[in-house]
C-alpha cells in the first residue's frame, strides 16, 4: 500500500470542498495518483483496492464522522430516509425496514459477513467498484481502467462470475447486492456537491459500460451521496430477495434478485423485478415483470416469469450456467413475495 | 513474511491431477486387474505423486499396471496439502469402485467387503454404516423433489510413518516439578497436551503437573510434522524417558520407605508400596529425597517391537471410511454437505478430543476441496486470478455439516504408546465420498473438482452416460 495523507472531514460542506476525485477516476491508468484525493467511509472497498495496488491515492478524506448522515428516518408518506453513513448492520437490525422493505433487509443480511456489515456504509456499498478479477489485478490495464482491451471477454478468459446481459463492452457485474433491492423499491439517491443538492433515481444513477466503461455511476468530482430515499410502498405490497452464491458464508452473489409485487383481487397489478450480478448494473427484468402483470401469482406464472427474466442473454464462455440459476431464483422470489 | 498473494503464487499448491483408471472384474465383483495412468502438476520440481492409492487400497487385485507422470508447469511448485497425492487418487478410485458395485449389482460396501483384505476397514465399514444409517440408502437419482438428498461413502488410507530421529529429555527436580523437552513443534495438533499426558501417566501425575518445552532446537531433536508422524514418533521415547526418571526416583526413596524399588508404584500423585497401600509418600516429598537437584533421562525412538514393516514406516496402514449425506438443488446446482460420519483408526488414541478435532479438520478441509477451492489461472497470461482469501474460496462456518466420529481402536503393540497419526488419513476420503453422494442424489457422476453449481448444472444438462462393460 502507498503512503498517503489523511484528513477527517467534519461537515458535508467541508468534505465537498476538498477537491476530491471519484475513485473511478483515481484508478485510471493515466491518472496522476500523486494528485488524487478520494473519499473513504467504512473503508472496506477502498482498502481492498489499495492492498491490491490498483488504487494509490495521495490524500484520503475520511467522511465516517460527518454528522447526521448515520440515521434511518421515517418521513411518513414521503418514505424512509437512509443516511449515507448508515451501516449495513444498522439496516439489518431495523424493525420498520424489515416490515415494509423485506427484500432490502433480506439483501442486507445476506451481504458479506457480520464483521464487514459492521463497517460497511450504505453510500460506500453503492459506490464500490466491480469485482472482475482482471480489473482488480494490477497486471491488467483493462478498458475500465482506461486501457484498450477487455481481458474477460477474450477466448479462454476467466469469466464464470461475469455478466450474461448487457455484456458486450465490459462484462464486470456490479458488486452491490444491496442496490438490487434498492432499485426494486424505486430508491432515489441524494447527491450533495459544492453547487448544491440533486436527486436521481438510483436506477439512473448507475451507468452502463456503453455509456461510460470507466465508471459505474454518474457521480461528479466533489460530490457525496448524502441520502437514499425509499418511497413508501402501496398497501398490499409484498417483496422478497434471494442471493445465490457458491457458499453461504462470506461469498458474493453469483446471481441475486429482488422482487416487489403489488396485488389486487388475487392478480398482480405492479411488479418490479431486479437482477443483480446479471449485468454491469442492477437490471430491471422487464420481460419478467410483463409476464406477471394481470396474472395471479402461482407456480406456473412465477416459472414463466423466471424463464423470461434472462430473455436476450448473451452468456460468455464460462457463465451460461447462470441462466437457469436466475430462472430458479426469480421464480422462488416471486412466490415468496406473492405470499403477502 | 509473505502476504496472501505471495503465499498463493510462490509457496506451492496441491498438485492438480488427471487420473485415467480402468478396472477389470468378474461378474461377482472379484477384481482381476487395474490400470492407472495419472498426471500431476509438480510445478518446476518433481514429485506430484498422485498415483499410488489405486495400487495399495485393494490388495486382492492381482494385476496392476500403473504409470505416474509429473507435468512440469511454470505455475508454482507442487506442495504438500494434507496427505500428498492421496485425495486425488481416492477421488478416482473410490468413485470407480462405486461404479463397479452398481455395474455388478451389489451394494458399494458389500463389494468392498469382498475386495478389501483389511480387517480394520471391514469393521469400520460395519460400525460406520450402522451409525450413518447406510441401509436406508435409496437408488441413485430416486430422491424426490427439486432438492435431492443422496449418500455416499469412500475409504481412506495413509502410511504409518515414523521418524527415528525423535528424542526428548525428561527432567525431575527436587521440588517435584517435571519437565519434558524436545524440539518437536505444535502445529495446532495438540502435541504439547499429548506429551504431558504420557509423562504424567507414567509418573502417576496429572497432565497439568508436567511442563512441556518444545519448538526450540536447543532441546533434543524431535520429528518434523509431515506425514502425520509426530505422535507416533515422539510419544514412545517420552514414555521411556519418564519411566527411567521414575525408576531413579523410586531407587532414591526405596530405602527410607523400607521396601525394594521394584515393590513401589506411582499412583494418584503418590508413591505407594504395592503390597501395602497404606505405606505411601507424596510425589513432592519423594522428590525431596533425590540425591541431586535434578535427575533426567534422554531417550530416542526405537524400532517398533518386532521390527519394521519397511524402513520409516510402521506396520500396516491407517485409514478409515467416511459416509456423507448431501443435498443437491437441481435447479441451481448448489451442493450442501449435510452430515458426515467418519470411522477411523490410528492405533491407540491418546487424547480422543484432540483426535476428533484432527478428523473434523480433515473432513472440513476435504469438503472445502470437494466443493469450493480452486486456483484460477488465466490461460492467456498465466496469472493466478484469485490469489486472496476473498476469491480463493474455502469452506466457512455456514458450510460446516454435522460430523460424527467413531474411533476404532487398534492395539498393535508396536511401541510403548501404540499411537499412530491421523491428520492426513482424515482428509483422503472426503472428496470421493462427497462425489459418490452427489451421484446418489442426482444419478449423474461428476468427475471434476470442485463440484460447483456450474459443474452440477452442466452435468445435469448432459445426456446420461452408460457404465462400461464388466
Ligand atoms: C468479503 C466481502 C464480501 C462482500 N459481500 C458483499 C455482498 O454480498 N453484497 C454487497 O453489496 N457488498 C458486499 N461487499 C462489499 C461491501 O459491502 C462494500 O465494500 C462496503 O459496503 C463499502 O462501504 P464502505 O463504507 O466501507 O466504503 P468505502 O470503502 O469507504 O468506500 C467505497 C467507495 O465509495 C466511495 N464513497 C463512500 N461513501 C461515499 C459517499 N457517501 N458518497 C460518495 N462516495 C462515497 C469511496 O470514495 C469509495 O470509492 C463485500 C465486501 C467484502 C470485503
Ligand atoms: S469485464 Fe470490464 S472490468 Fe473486467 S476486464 Fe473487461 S473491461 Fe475490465
Amino acid at each position: 500500500m502507498n503512503a498517503f495523507q489523511w484528513t477527517d472531514a467534519t461537515s458535508v460542506k467541508q468534505a465537498t470542498g476538498q477537491n476530491t476525485t471519484p475513485v473511478a477516476d483515481a484508478m485510471l491508468v493515466n491518472a496522476k495518483p500523486e494528485s488524487a484525493t478520494i473519499f473513504k467511509a467504512g473503508g472496506v472497498d477502498v482498502l481492498d483496492l489499495m492492498k491490491e495496488h490498483v488504487l494509490a491515492p495521495a490524500r484520503i478524506v475520511g467522511i465516517g464522522n460527518l454528522p447526521k448522515l448515520d440515521a434511518i428516518r421515517n418521513a411518513g408518506k414521503d418514505g424512509t430516509h437512509l443516511g449515507a453513513l448508515v451501516t449495513l448492520a444498522q439496516l439489518e437490525r431495523d424493525g420498520d425496514l424489515h416490515k415494509s422493505y423485506r427484500a432490502l433487509t433480506e439483501a442486507v443480511s445476506h451481504a458479506a459477513t457480520p464483521q464487514v456489515r459492521n463497517a460497511a456504509t450504505l453510500g460506500g456499498n453503492i459506490m464500490q467498484r466491480p469485482h472482475c478479477w482482471y480489473f482488480r489485478n494490477e497486471n491488467f490495464k483493462c478498458l475500465k481502467k482506461g486501457g484498450t482491451v477487455c481481458f474477460a471477454n477474450q477466448p479462454g478468459a476467466e469469466n464464470k462470475y461475469h455478466a450474461i446481459l448487457g455484456n458486450q463492452t465490459c462484462s464486470a457485474v456490479h458488486g452491490s447486492s444491496i442496490s438490487t433491492a434498492l432499485v426494486a423499491f424505486g430508491a432515489q439517491v441524494e447527491l450533495t456537491g459544492p453547487q448544491g443538492v440533486r436527486r436521481v433515481p438510483l436506477e439512473q444513477f448507475f451507468v452502463t459500460p456503453e455509456k461510460d466503461v470507466k465508471r459505474e455511476n454518474s457521480i461528479q468530482p466533489n460530490e457525496l451521496i448524502t441520502d437514499v430515499l425509499l418511497p413508501t410502498p402501496a398497501a398490499g405490497t409484498g417483496s422478497w430477495y434471494i442471493k445465490f452464491g457458491e457458499r453461504e458464508s462470506y461469498d458474493w452473489a453469483l446471481a441475486d434478485v429482488a422482487v416487489v409485487l403489488e396485488q389486487q383481487n388475487g392478480r398482480c397489478t405492479k411488479a418490479s423485478i431486479v437482477l443483480g450480478a446479471a449485468a454491469p448494473v442492477p437490471l430491471r427484468a422487464a420481460a419478467a415483470e410483463a409476464a406477471l402483470i394481470g396474472k395471479p401469482i402461482n407456480e406456473e406464472t412465477a416459472r414463466a416469469a423466471g424463464q423470461a427474466a434472462t430473455t436476450g442473454a448473451t452468456p460468455l464462455e464460462h457463465n451460461a450456467y447462470k441462466v437457469p440459476i436466475f430462472a430458479a431464483i426469480v421464480k422462488r422470489a416471486i412466490l415468496k413475495a406473492g405470499e403477502v | 513474511m509473505l502476504d496472501r498473494r505471495e503465499e498463493h503464487v510462490a509457496v506451492g499448491n496441491r498438485p492438480n491431477s488427471v487420473q485415467n483408471l480402468r478396472i477389470g472384474a468378474k461378474k461377482d465383483g472379484t477384481l482381476t486387474a487395474m490400470q492407472l495412468t495419472s498426471y500431476g502438476t509438480a510445478g518446476v520440481g518433481l514429485g506430484a505423486g498422485v498415483g499410488w492409492i489405486a495400487e495399495t487400497m485393494y490388495l486382492t487385485n492381482p494385476n496392476f499396471k500403473g504409470e505416474q507422470y509429473d507435468v512440469l508447469t511454470n505455475a508454482g511448485p507442487g506442495a504438500a496439502f494434507r496427505a500428498p497425492g492421496a485425495p486425488q487418487g481416492a477421488f478416482a478410485l473410490e468413485q470407480l469402485i462405486d461404479e463397479l458395485a452398481e455395474k455388478v449389482g451389489v451394494d458399494a460396501l458389500a463389494l468392498r467387503d469382498k475386495i478389501d483384505k483389511s480387517e480394520m476397514r471391514r469393521e469400520q465399514r460395519r460400525v460406520g454404516a450402522e451409525r450413518f444409517g447406510w441401509s436406508k440408502r435409496q437408488a441413485p437419482g430416486s430422491s424426490p423433489g427439486v432438492v435431492k438428498r443422496g449418500v455416499g461413502a469412500a475409504q481412506s488410507e495413509w502410511g504409518r510413518f515414523i521418524d527415528m530421529d525423535s528424542s526428548c529429555e525428561v527432567r525431575l527436580h527436587q521440588d517435584g516439578s517435571v519437565e519434558i523437552m524436545s524440539s518437536v513443534q505444535d502445529l495446532g495438533t495438540g502435541i504439547r497436551t499429548v506429551l504431558a499426558q504420557v509423562v504424567a501417566e507414567e509418573l502417576g501425575l496429572q497432565p497439568t503437573d508436567v511442563t512441556v518445552r518444545i519448538g526450540d532446537t536447543n532441546y533434543p531433536p524431535g520429528p518434523g510434522s509431515g506425514g502425520s508422524k509426530t505422535t507416533g514418533s515422539i510419544t514412545p521415547p517420552a514414555r521411556t524417558a519418564a519411566y527411567k526418571v521414575g525408576q531413579q526416583l523410586l531407587t532414591a526413596v526405596a530405602p527410607s520407605m523400607g521396601v525394594a524399588a521394584s515393590e513401589l508404584a506411582f499412583v494418584g500423585g503418590k508413591i505407594v508400596a504395592k503390597s501395602n497401600a497404606g505405606k505411601s509418600l507424596s510425589f513432592r516429598e519423594a522428590a525431596q529425597k533425590l540425591p541431586t537437584q535434578q535427575v533426567s533421562a534422554t531417550e530416542k525412538r526405537k524400532d517398533d517391537y518386532g521390527g519394521f514393516f519397511r524402513p520409516g514406516v510402521s506396520f500396516g496402514q491407517s485409514g478409515g471410511i467416511q459416509f456423507v449425506e448431501v443435498s443437491v438443488d437441481t435447479e441451481t446446482g448448489y451442493v450442501k454437505v449435510e452430515r458426515v460420519v467418519g470411522a477411523h483408526d490410528c492405533g491407540r488414541p491418546i487424547n480422543p478430543l484432540a483426535l476428533e478435532s484432527q478428523i473434523n479438520g480433515g473432513i472440513l478441509q476435504g469438503i472445502s476441496w470437494a466443493l469450493y477451492e480452486n486456483r484460477h489461472m488465466d490461460r492467456n497470461y498465466g496469472h493466478m486470478m484469485n490469489a486472496n482469501l476473498d476469491q480463493y474460496k474455502i469452506l466457512g462456518s455456514r458450510e460446516v455439516p454435522q460430523i460424527d466420529i467413531i474411533m476404532v481402536e487398534e492395539y498393535t503393540a508396536t511401541s510403548s504408546t501404540d499411537a499412530l497419526g491421523i491428520a492426513e488419513s482424515a482428509n483422503v476420503a472426503t472428496a470421493a465420498a462427497v462425489a459418490n453422494a452427489v451421484y446418489n442424489a442426482i444419478g449423474v457422476r461428476i468427475y471434476e473438482l470442485p463440484i460447483t453449481p456450474e459443474r452440477v448444472l452442466n452435468a445435469l444438462a448432459k445426456p446420461k452416460q452408460k457404465l462400461g462393460k464388466v
